[in-house]
């Protein structure tokens, strides 16, 4: 959990605030509550994924058109939450809908490719000047490839990550996510702290971690980990603590580390892809990492990610170093939404 | 969105900053620069919680979480919806900096409107 420091003078009326609104918020929404109840004895929790409690209480969905979503009560809300970042076409586009209608009027599943994802893959190769690429389900799934292909094709064990950032929820970047000043360590060498329950610490310590926007640590703490390190994966616009962007010349300095360390370099655009331009941010910053990591508003509202790279590191894709497998990678379903 | 913001930042005195990429977007509830993770710990979340309740009620869904989360504007989204932001915006800084009767700002106005 986050922790924070309290101590503005605003505090006082800010619980207040809270208090009333959070009374206010219940009392809008029973039959969200009563969904709740009800899900609460078959869903774990009462939700589909954790990410999805919040206080007062959960919001139940109904639908969704243009800018605009409804809650289960009849609220109607402006959508900035875009599903976590997801619905930049907004919902109910008319584009996807006939995609996606078109798509799944012709069969749904196949396990075998369709043109979309040819389609899909030549605009992501010119969109962020990478020219192999592939699919997966989810942005946990596009991180874990990334870290897999650099351990593949380096044959080291330790990757560096940092700290604070989240790339989903494999064992080797649950590390110094979302934990507490009392579990960071020294500010120069922050600790590999585990960040859920069920991932030994043998892997975790595999997990190097240094602060964002800082290259010279990051580059001593490379030096202590050198002939193990694999290579480093970053948000390069840091999205799971609000938005912090590159400090000016951060990103190419990444670069030009790892290029002079031996070190592969992959961007987790996640978040960024798509979002901040049509290219994320390796085309607005213009700094090309070895590997990039797509996922959310990828599909249009479908769940899909992807890993694209350089020839010489999806080069180890192709002669089958690395099994980038998947029942469900490039489903039918899914590259129609991309492909919009 | 982000002028709107600024503005109603500015006016009110509340301690926070715009920080927005593209599509995306946030309110950050310090008033000096966030270049880290240790930095972000420090902010007080009760403001961006309080804020996130206030636009709900008010008609706007922002993520939950919001001191880590972001605003997302797709391709749909209209000058209308950015107002309403807006004027959500303003009735949490002034409930949070009220006038001199002390009155708490009414919530939920522009959830009215929909209505």
């Amino acid at each position: 959990m986050l922790e924070t420091t309290h101590h503005t003078d605003d505090g006082p009326r800010l619980d207040d605030l809270i208090d009333r609104d959070e009374r206010l918020f219940v009392e809008r929404q029973p039959a969200s509550a009563a969904l709740a109840r009800r899900a609460a004895r078959s869903l774990a929790g009462g939700v589909t994924s954790s990410w999805q409690i919040h206080r007062p209480q959960v919001v139940w969905g109904d639908r969704g058109k243009g800018s605009r979503i409804w809650d289960v009560d009849g609220n109607e809300y402006v959508d900035l939450h875009g599903g976590y970042g997801v619905m930049l076409v907004g919902h109910a586009h008319p584009a996807i809908v006939e995609a996606v209608s078109a798509r799944i009027a012709r069969g749904s599943h196949f396990a075998q490719p369709t043109e979309d994802a040819a389609a899909v893959s030549e605009e992501l190769a010119r969109r962020f000047g990478l020219p192999l690429w592939r699919f997966a389900n989810s942005g946990t799934e596009a991180t874990m490839d990334a870290v897999h292909l650099m351990r593949a094709i380096s044959g080291r064990r330790k990757i560096l990550k940092i700290e604070g950032a989240y790339h989903g929820h494999h064992d080797s970047v649950m590390v110094a996510v979302y934990n507490g000043l009392d579990e960071l360590g020294p500010p120069d060498r922050p600790a590999s702290e585990r960040s859920g329950a069920g991932i030994p610490r043998e892997i975790t310590d595999l997990t190097v971690v240094a602060p964002y926007n800082d290259l010279e640590t990051l580059e001593a703490i490379v030096t202590s980990h050198e002939d193990d390190l694999a290579g480093v994966i970053v948000e390069p616009v840091m999205m799971n603590a609000g938005i912090i962007p590159p400090a000016d010349g951060y990103l190419q300095g990444l670069r030009d580390v790892t290029r002079r360390r031996g070190l592969l370099l992959a961007f987790d655009e996640v978040k960024t892809g798509l979002t901040v331009s049509p290219g994320g941010a390796t085309q607005r910053y213009g700094v090309t990492p070895d590997i990039v990591c797509l996922g959310k508003a990828l599909g249009g509202g479908v769940a899909i990610s992807a890993v694209g790279g350089t020839e010489e590191v999806m080069g180890h894709i192709v002669d089958g170093t690395y099994d980038q497998v998947g029942t469900f990678n490039g489903n039918p379903l899914a590259v129609a939404g991309s492909g919009c | 969105m982000v002028e709107g913001s600024q503005s109603v930042v500015r006016e009110s005195g509340l301690p926070a900053h715009v920080v927005a990429l593209g599509a995306k977007g946030c309110l950050v509830f310090s008033p000096s620069e966030v270049r880290n993770y240790r930095d972000h710990l420090a902010v007080d979340d009760r403001y961006s919680h309080c804020h996130w309740l206030i636009q709900h009620n008010g008609g706007v869904f922002l993520p939950p979480w919001g001191k880590a989360e972001q605003w997302l504007l797709s391709v749909q989204h209209s000058e209308e919806d950015v107002e309403r932001f807006l004027e959500n915006l303003a009735v949490f800084a002034k409930a949070l900096r009220p006038q001199p009767t002390g009155a708490l700002a009414t919530p939920g106005r522009a959830a009215e409107k929909m209505k």
